[in-house]
């Protein structure tokens, strides 16, 4: 059952967007870059936090992480032209490599600002599997600029650049990685795709529900 | 004789209900927000408005404006009290709400 989750997860490549949704809504995300296929699943009771579980497998381990998410909007500011956000991103449960398995957890803060034409978000996350990797330190940058100002309801196109650092990885290659992305959402679908600094075909799929 | 009035009978009566079955509209809502400038965010505000709330109609958003405008069923309302905790429920900021907007006058 894994498998399957995982392959369909490998059809749809690296989702990044809010990890709240409306009070009452329930998301499907599917995260998969370089080194993880992810498989995200969230409910929020209210516009300010959201539970959920996610099924992660590691491309170049035999390794599985199957975790509890608890996500939470420690702050957002609204005005007439823009909204930012920070989150408190948190998660814990098992790691699977072979006969082995392992406490996991991850510690994050993601914040965006965005307004109808330009775009920016940061992302930090430190990771922990007892006994396998350690810790691990993550971050992330993306900006985006929409070359077009859509009404509610219509088709809204984004042009992005996303920017990873992962300090931990010995190849250069591998500590930086840049992606150009275009995200295209309606309604309540949102998909990106993109080519990453290392070849790397990436296509998002986020759905609300 | 007694078959045609019959006959007529039953239409009148299902012409009434065909026309009772399509809710009419009643008072129309302007309420002004912040923090509405992403769609896909926005999404819940449809389901909030429109599956949670019976007496309203149909809702419209403007990211433009920043504004939501609620059609309620014919003799419905919510209170301004009950919209304002809808609105933040949903993660944006109230900042007015107008009765008995007229969308073609304005």
């Amino acid at each position: 059952m894994l498998r399957i989750v995982f392959i369909l997860s490998a059809l749809l490549v690296t989702a990044k967007a809010r990890p709240i949704s409306y009070a009452g809504g329930w998301t499907f995300m599917s995260m998969n870059n370089w080194e993880s296929s992810i498989a995200h699943y969230h409910y929020s009771p209210t516009a300010f936090e959201s539970f959920g579980i996610s099924l992660e497998n590691y491309n170049e381990s035999n390794r599985y992480d199957t975790n509890f998410q608890f996500n939470k909007l420690i702050k957002r500011k609204n005005t007439r032209t823009s909204q930012a956000n920070l989150y408190l991103k948190t998660k814990a449960g098992l790691a699977f490599e072979g006969n082995n398995e392992y406490f996991n957890s991850h510690l994050g803060l993601a914040a965006d600002w965005e307004t109808r034409r330009y775009f920016t978000s940061y992302e930090t996350a430190l990771h922990y599997s007892d006994d396998l990797d350690n810790g691990s330190f993550h971050q992330q940058a993306r900006v985006g600029i929409a070359p077009y100002i859509a009404e509610f309801g219509d088709l809204h196109t984004w042009l992005m650049l996303q920017v990873e650092h992962h300090p931990e990885e010995e190849q250069d290659s591998q500590q930086f990685i840049v992606t150009p992305l275009v995200r295209l959402f309606k309604g309540a679908y949102l998909t990106e795709f993109g080519i990453n600094s290392n070849g790397n075909a990436i296509i998002n799929l986020i759905i609300r529900f | 004789m007694i078959k045609k009035t019959l006959l007529l009978s039953l239409c009148a009566i299902l012409i009434n209900l065909s026309f009772a079955a399509e809710k009419e509209l009643g008072e129309t809502v302007l309420v002004n927000v912040k923090g509405l400038v992403c769609d896909f965010c926005a999404v819940g505000l449809k389901k909030t408005f429109g599956k949670k709330t019976p007496e309203v109609h149909s809702i419209d958003v403007s990211l433009k404006e920043q504004t939501i405008t609620l059609f309620f069923v014919k003799n419905e309302t919510l209170t301004d009290k009950k919209i304002a905790k809808l609105i933040t429920d949903n993660g944006y900021t109230l900042v007015s709400i107008i009765r008995n907007y007229d969308p073609q006058k304005n």
